[in-house]
């Protein structure tokens, strides 16, 4: 959940710029996004068939205006993410469009020593497909999209008060639910940044 | 929870995804940021496959026009070419042809009634 520095911002304009002059260089943006989104529209539409379709679509529309792309300096993924979130919404509103319950991917089971770690990542997952739709899509831009407010915000069509209250609300429902992080999480992967707290004094 | 507790989270969240430091923040913030850490692995975890994101590239491919060209078909129709490829195709070749008869008719027509403003005309 790091966000991008100025040089990753700027190295990301310079692939937008080779991938306008080649198209043959877009398979490096594709291959940068293409996870995300995936799980982006997964999240959004709980069907693994249809995430492929918008998948597919947000990424013919890219390529399709790429020329007419202006950067502004704001990660790429936001376009990609704004997209996606229109041709579902857009969609959610035809005939036979089905919803199902929301479901995150899961991924294989590794070896036993990696069980542990595997069923929290399955139980986190689960913690967030079983959030409210705004609060899940919040989440899923936030910490996998790995975007600022208020570029959540512009995507979202909400304000920036209320993306910072939807991740408030999806964090504070998410701690109720799973309990505590796993002693391994917090001894064994640390937040990004060392966090001193003010009751327990520690750090994180 | 108050608002105060929501700007504390936001304001942790940020600086440590710009990998900052913040000082004096209550520990059940502390814990929410931890959280969001894991959630942030979690849901960032590759799901598809290297053989799935080559399929899906190839359609991608498929899909986009070349420049120039019409505008790439709406996520509706790319269902339907997905759901049943035989009926939506030729469904598709059906209204193409429709409309190319058409087009013709009318302009047929136009062709008519400007012959007959120029006969009038003379």
């Amino acid at each position: 959940m790091a966000h991008r520095t100025e040089a990753e911002l700027e190295a990301e304009r310079e692939l937008i710029l080779a991938a306008q002059r080649d198209r043959a260089a877009f398979a490096p943006l594709y291959e940068r996004y293409v996870d995300q989104i995936f799980a982006y529209a997964l999240s959004l539409t709980g069907n693994r068939e249809l995430a492929e379709d918008v998948t597919a679509a947000t990424f013919a529309r890219a390529m399709e205006e790429l020329p007419r792309f202006e950067w502004r300096g704001v990660p790429y993924s936001a376009w990609l993410y704004r997209v996606a979130a229109n041709l579902v919404a857009r969609n959610k509103r035809r005939p036979g469009w089905i919803e199902l319950q929301p479901h995150l991917p899961s991924e294989m089971r590794g070896p036993d020593e990696e069980a542990e770690r595997s069923d929290r990542a399955a139980e986190v997952r689960a913690a967030v497909a079983a959030l409210p739709a705004d609060q899940r899509q919040a989440v899923m831009l936030r910490f996998g999209g790995e975007l600022r407010n208020r570029e959540i915000a512009e995507i979202m069509g909400r304000s920036e008060g209320a993306v910072k209250l939807l991740t408030f609300r999806a964090l504070t429902t998410m701690r109720h639910r799973l309990g505590a992080p796993l002693p391994a999480q917090r001894a064994a992967r640390p937040a990004p940044s060392p966090l001193r707290t003010a009751s327990g004094g520690g750090e994180v | 929870m108050n608002e105060h507790d929501v700007d504390a989270l936001d304001r942790a969240l940020d600086l440590a995804a710009d990998g900052g430091h913040a000082h004096l923040v209550p520990s059940r913030i502390v814990e929410l940021v931890t959280l969001a850490t894991e959630v942030a692995e979690a849901i960032t975890a590759p799901s598809l496959s290297a053989s799935d994101r080559a399929r899906l590239l190839a359609r991608v491919e498929r899909l986009a026009p070349s420049r120039g060209a019409r505008p790439s078909r709406p996520l509706g129709v790319l269902v339907e070419l997905r759901r049943h490829p035989v009926v939506a195709g030729a469904g598709g070749a059906v209204l193409t042809l429709a409309a190319a008869v058409a087009v013709s008719l009318l302009r047929e027509r136009g062709e008519r009634k400007s012959d007959g403003t120029a006969a009038q005309a003379a």
